[in-house]
């Protein structure tokens, strides 16, 4: 038992399969952080990364161009976006109740664009349909560097992404006058309102960029990893993604090292159990949650909530 | 005479069923400190709001630098040069100094945000002003009297000439009064006008230079403060309105049911609200604490029935020790208590009228029996109170809120009084309701009183006050600042300690005229 | 007080009652009026469709015994989180508490195999609701003594309970005799006999059929019962009847959630429990005012609320499956929250809204025979529904309503005042 674990953690594939895990999750959770600092819950994620997953397939297949699936899942994970915006911000209902709504409203949205899409002669298929897939791209000189190459510089377009993705939030968060905008709206949305800032207009914008990420999330699954569809293919990383933001406590480098937990433990799941041996590899998947829930007791982790997060904003009128 | 920086002619404001401001003339000079004095509900702040864009007035002019001016929001307000420094300063806590400062502008090297840069400016800036801030500590590391700067910062930042200050001493400590004070009057030399807000006269002969008295939304007059007196503002703020009538019956006082021996409490924000206070109330009495809101008042009515801990002292109900038991306790030693907020804490507003009115009594035999409900005594008892205290609604299962105020206001009286208290606690019981409402709970108060129970009135009305009590207390800062006897009480004596001017050379100590007959 | 204005305050008290059953059913009328254009687009026809959605789910004896299969675990699941809510405490977790549940019944059924029904069944069922309590009471007493979000604890505590479940099924159960899938004889070992529920004579992660003396009666083995057969036994109807394979699958649990809704409803509305409940959720202030300890309430609701959800595991496997698999019961626990939404959060509602996506789950089969709209359009009808159910309670229309009025009595004012005016003027001429 103890071999097969060393050889599973002596094995650079693992180490790049991490990276590979990781970055659905990253996305979702990196691009929703924005809209999280807003003040939004955002557990319609799920939801947005599975309209990323189809429509990855659509614009792939349609197209036959595996980026032009890349834009589709892009505008459906916006679309979903805008829609959780009308219930969550314009009308102000319950953003967890509505999410939930949502999650199951694209489970089915999802399975028969897909079939509607692929339908032949008025039939559906049954078979596995396969469309383009973004290929792997290795970085020039960087992918050459023995351990960090293959582990960091060898993969799909959109891990790319992700790595460029953390910082550039953590920029807009704290060094754009924007990202001041959208800390303030989270924390103090009458304060925002009282200077002048539209706090509809700024939740909103976060939302389109909550729901481009989390439909190019949904993309890296379908049109990346796997290049076909199944339905309710995104399995709930959505509220994984979610909680990876709240291990993270809010802050860009704390979200991503969650991701990284999270994914770290499902690639080595992976790997045990195909090593077929008796190993309880659930408590290994149940770990960053045990792992959240600890972090979410202790006195540290209350305190980083945003203010406002989950409130609909009205004005006080007369 | 050079032109007023900002002159209202005949601002007229109303709300559905109520005039909240009504030829209201108003004209601030530059460089002066103007007062806006009056009581709670005087329409101070709905005629800040009218000139800061979050209403609009529905009739009169607003002249700003001699030029009549439209203002439908807020940013119109800031981009004319209006700053304003609400009481609950609109501060983003996580965020720094400088982030709050800025936040809403575009910077110089739009979209980006040079943090350092900025720190420097706003750091040199706060300099100028004579203020000592550190731009890059986070809000919530301040104390109270720094951030209302910051918040005086946020203003003078956006180039504000006239700054409004909303009660801006509410939240200070003394020294941090003084401060402000020394801070604003800097700034007028600077060629700053300000409109201080305020129903504390002290500080209005302390700091401004002319005040304006609004009095039921009017204006009652615009005077100098040199040419002034506090006993004269007092007088034009209270006004001599003719007294509320109520019947009440000469009684001896009975036995003492409430005994408060020097308590004190904090308040939510953990500074003390409620400073060494003892009192007395008797069986067929009725105490009034008069005093200005937010001087202890509610942290006091709180304390004596449990709900708030006290941190000193001793309370005592029918000489059975009560100090920091629970409401539930409290409850039945046999104290009932009208809250002061009706919507948020008197009232369950999406609970039937019949739910409501068990609220206090729907453990007991034979409202219930082991936990659950008897419908026939339930109904008998809703019955029985609606018609006991008139409440005028379709049917006992509708909801709390579908009721008018005042037939809210009663089902609170039916749920306090129906059990025959010992003691009442009625905090602001006639806030918000209209003429006929107000004299029935009072009569009914006073009916209480009769039957024997001792009564705590807290209100801010003084006209309340002086129409029902027996002996009147004033609050001031947490203290009792004399208790006078209710009958032919002087109103401006009363007025004058209200405001902290005057206290009794003996303090808490009851005058010989005053002692219950 | 005149009649007109008695009159405006009889209405106004109609719509407030009428308002909590009218925004589901619009909400719903109006989910079904929008996936029909979704199945115009796929090219069938909507009322078709509907018909043999309908057909599916109460047309045959089986189609209404499936039903019921899909209706009951909604209806405890729908109940937790309707409970929950009243008391202002979001359980996101039922989907937990829910396998934890199934693993407990299933515990009981399998330790102890021998004892009677009579006593096997409640005490499985007594064990689910136990698993269900201890799984909430973590999120329960972080959420009312320390005022942790619970809607993040117990999602959590989602996962950590199926991560669980997947592993305790993996994990061969040990029975004296029994030989495993490989034909090895497998050692006796505590986590084997105690723990471990997985059946070894399998290769897949499946736990042993329990016996049949756990099994929820039916109404087929009411219909054989002695008694019975002698009363009704000469009848061509029983005769009939009996014939029908699905009485065998329409059994006690359905009427269990009718009769626990039931129990709901008189501890929300008939006891001092419920109604201090509903006070802490209406508004926790106003409780403590009125003597209720606040966090003591949370907790009992809260954990109340996790036997609920607890017992619909339990349901499930006495009932339905009688063993588990991975996946046994596809998101059963989450759509407790759409159900209690729709159902307006009252447990009669929460009943009715289970039945209703019961119904569309079990119909849809049929309908994608008929008209070969996939089954995922259901998924469509029930998010629409409560979308719009939320929509609906979110916006104040009576408030929309009364500011309109103000405004045009306040536009007939001016007017009236003007035309004053104007008269003023016309007379001077």
């Amino acid at each position: 038992m103890f071999e097969g674990f060393s050889s599973i953690i002596l094995n650079i594939d693992f180490y790049a399969a991490i990276v590979r895990m990781s970055t659905p999750l990253l996305l979702g959770a990196i691009g929703s952080l924005m809209a999280e600092r807003a003040g939004i819950v955002t557990f319609s994620m799920e939801s947005m990364m599975l309209m990323g997953t189809v429509g990855g397939i659509i614009g792939s297949g349609l197209m036959n161009n595996a980026w032009a699936g890349v834009g589709l899942a892009i505008i459906f994970g916006v679309l979903i976006g805008l829609i959780y915006g009308i219930w969550a911000v314009s009308i102000g209902s319950h953003q967890i109740v509505t999410s939930v709504g949502l999650n199951l409203g694209s489970l089915g949205i999802t399975s028969i664009l897909y079939a509607l899409t692929f339908m032949k002669g008025g039939e559906v298929v049954e078979e596995i349909i396969k469309v383009p897939t973004l290929p792997i791209t290795k970085i020039p000189l960087l992918g050459d560097i023995p351990f960090i190459g293959p582990v960091f510089f060898n993969h799909y377009p959109l891990v790319y992404v992700g790595y460029l993705l953390v910082p550039m939030v953590w920029y807009i968060l704290y060094k754009t006058t924007w990202g001041l905008k959208v800390r303030a709206v989270g924390e103090h949305p009458h304060a925002a309102d009282t200077v002048g800032i539209s706090v509809i207009k700024v939740r909103y914008q976060t939302l389109i960029l909550s729901g481009a990420f989390s439909g190019l999330a949904g993309a890296f699954l379908s049109i990346c990893m796997l290049g076909s569809f199944q339905e309710n293919m995104t399995a709930g990383r959505g509220f994984i993604a979610y909680t990876a933001i709240v291990f993270g406590k809010w802050q860009p480098i704390g979200v991503a090292l969650g991701t990284l937990l999270f994914g770290a433990a499902d690639a080595l799941q992976l790997r045990i159990q195909a090593m077929n041996e008796n190993i309880p590899y659930q408590f290994l998947i149940m770990l960053p949650y045990v792992v959240t829930m600890i972090a979410l007791i202790s006195v540290v982790g209350r305190a980083s909530w945003p203010a406002a997060s989950g409130l609909p904003f009205k004005r006080e009128e007369g | 005479m050079t032109e007023p920086i900002l002159r209202l002619e005949n601002v007229r404001k109303t709300f559905p069923g109520v005039i909240a401001n009504d030829q209201v003339y108003l004209d601030i000079r530059v460089g002066e400190i103007h007062a806006l004095l009056g009581e709670n509900g005087a329409g101070k702040s709905t005629l800040m709001n009218c000139l800061y864009g979050v209403y609009r007035p529905d009739g009169g002019k607003i002249f700003w630098k001699g030029k009549e001016v439209d203002i439908y929001q807020a940013r119109d307000a800031i981009a004319l040069g209006i700053g304003m420094v609400h009481q609950h300063f609109k501060l983003v806590p996580p965020l720094t100094v400088t982030e709050n400062v800025v936040l809403g502008l575009p910077s110089k090297r739009e979209p980006f945000l040079d943090v350092k840069t900025l720190d420097k400016e706003i750091g040199e800036i706060a300099k100028r002003y004579g203020f000592d801030i550190d731009p890059t500590a986070q809000i919530w590391q301040l104390p109270v009297g720094v951030q209302q700067r910051v918040e005086i910062l946020k203003a003078l930042y956006r180039k504000a000439e006239l700054l409004i200050l909303d009660e801006p001493t509410a939240v200070l400590t003394p020294q941090e009064v003084e401060e402000l004070f020394s801070v604003l009057k800097n700034l007028t030399k600077m060629g700053l006008s300000i409109i201080f807000i305020t129903h504390k006269l002290e500080e209005v002969m302390a700091v401004c230079d002319r005040v304006t008295v609004l009095r039921l939304g009017k204006v009652i007059d615009t005077v100098n403060t040199s040419d002034t007196s506090t006993r004269e503002l007092a007088k034009m703020m209270v006004g001599r309105e003719v007294f509320m009538t109520v019947n009440k019956p000469e009684l001896v006082p009975g036995e003492v049911v409430l005994k408060l021996n020097a308590v004190s409490a904090l308040d939510n924000r953990g500074l003390k609200a409620v400073n060494d206070i003892s009192l007395e109330v008797r069986r067929n009495e009725i105490l009034g604490i008069a005093g200005v809101d937010g001087n202890g008042q509610t942290e006091l009515a709180e304390v004596v029935t449990g709900l708030r801990p006290a941190t000193g002292g001793k309370v005592e109900i029918l000489g059975k020790e009560a100090t920091n038991r629970s409401p539930l306790e409290i409850m039945e030693m046999g104290v009932a208590y009208i809250p002061p907020d009706r919507q948020h804490t008197g009232l369950l507003m999406d609970f039937s009228i019949t739910e409501n009115l068990i609220g206090k009594s729907y453990y007991e035999e034979p409202i219930s029996k082991k936990g659950v409900f008897q419908k026939d005594a339930v109904n008998t008892f809703t019955e029985k109170a609606i018609k006991d205290y008139d409440v005028r609604t379709p049917g006992p299962e509708l909801k709390a809120k579908s009721l008018s105020g005042g037939n809210q206001q009663k089902v609170v009286l039916a749920r306090e009084l129906s059990s025959n208290p010992d003691l009442l606690v009625a905090a602001q019981p006639v806030r918000g309701l209209d003429v006929g409402a107000t004299e029935y709970v009072h009569d009914r108060m006073v009916e209480a009183r009769s039957k024997g129970a001792a009564i705590l009135l807290i209100s801010t009305e003084l006209e309340e006050i002086l129409s029902l009590s027996d002996r009147i207390a004033v609050m001031f800062e947490g203290k009792i600042m004399g208790i006078l006897p209710g009958k032919n009480a002087d109103i401006h004596e009363i007025g004058a300690m209200m405001a902290g001017v005057h206290q009794t050379e003996s303090g808490t100590v009851v005058r010989e005229a005053e002692k219950p007959l | 007080m005149n009649k007109e204005s008695k009159i405006k305050e009889i209405w106004t008290a109609y719509l407030d009652k009428s308002f909590s059953i009218t925004v589901p059913l619009a909400a719903i009328l109006l989910a079904f009026l929008v996936s029909g254009i979704i199945m115009l687009i796929w090219g069938a026809n909507p009322l078709e469709a509907y018909e043999a959605l309908f057909a599916g789910a109460f047309g045959s004896p089986n189609a209404f015994a499936t039903t019921l299969e899909r209706t009951t675990p909604l209806i405890f699941t729908g109940l937790a989180v309707t409970l929950g809510y009243r008391c202002g405490f979001f359980n996101v977790g039922a989907e937990g508490q829910l396998y934890m549940g199934a693993i407990a019944a299933i515990w009981v059924g399998i330790m102890l195999p021998n004892l009677t029904g009579w006593i096997l069944i409640p005490l499985a069922a007594l064990a689910s609701a136990f698993m269900g309590v201890l799984w909430i009471s973590i999120p329960a007493f972080l959420k009312a003594k320390r005022g942790i979000n619970e809607v993040l604890t117990t999602l959590l505590m989602n996962y950590i309970a199926i991560q669980y479940f997947e592993w305790e099924i993996r994990v061969d159960h040990f029975k004296e005799g029994v030989l495993d899938y490989y034909g090895n004889v497998p050692e006796w070992g505590f986590l084997n006999y105690f723990i471990g529920l997985k059946d070894p004579t399998q290769p897949y992660p499946k736990t042993p059929l329990l016996t049949d003396n756990t099994f929820m009666p039916s109404l087929k083995r009411l219909m054989e019962l002695p008694f019975v057969e002698n009363l009704f036994g000469n009848m061509v109807w029983y005769q009939e009847f009996v014939k029908v394979p699905a009485i065998g699958r329409m059994t006690l649990t359905p009427v269990l959630g009718l009769i626990t809704a039931g129990l709901l409803f008189f501890l929300l509305f008939r006891t001092v429990t419920g109604y201090k409940a509903r006070a802490v959720g209406i508004n926790p202030a106003a409780a403590k005012f009125m003597g209720i300890n606040v966090p003591n309430t949370l907790l009992t609701t809260a954990l109340i609320s996790g036997a609920l959800g607890g017992l619909a595991g339990g349901m499930e496997v006495l009932g339905t499956q009688h063993r588990v698999i991975p996946n046994f019961l596809v998101s059963a626990g989450f759509d407790g929250i759409p159900v209690a939404l729709i159902g307006g959060l009252h447990p009669f509602g929460a009943l009715l809204s289970a039945v209703f996506f019961g119904a569309l789950r079990a119909g849809s089969n049929r309908m994608q025979v008929v008209t070969t709209i996939p089954v995922a359009v259901v998924y469509i009808i029930q998010a629409l529904a409560i979308l719009f159910a939320i929509a609906g309670t979110t916006i104040d229309f009576q408030a929309i309503l009364k500011k309109n009025r103000l405004k045009r009595a306040a536009a007939k004012k001016a007017a009236l005042e003007a035309a004053h005016a104007g008269e003023g003027e016309a007379s001077r001429v």
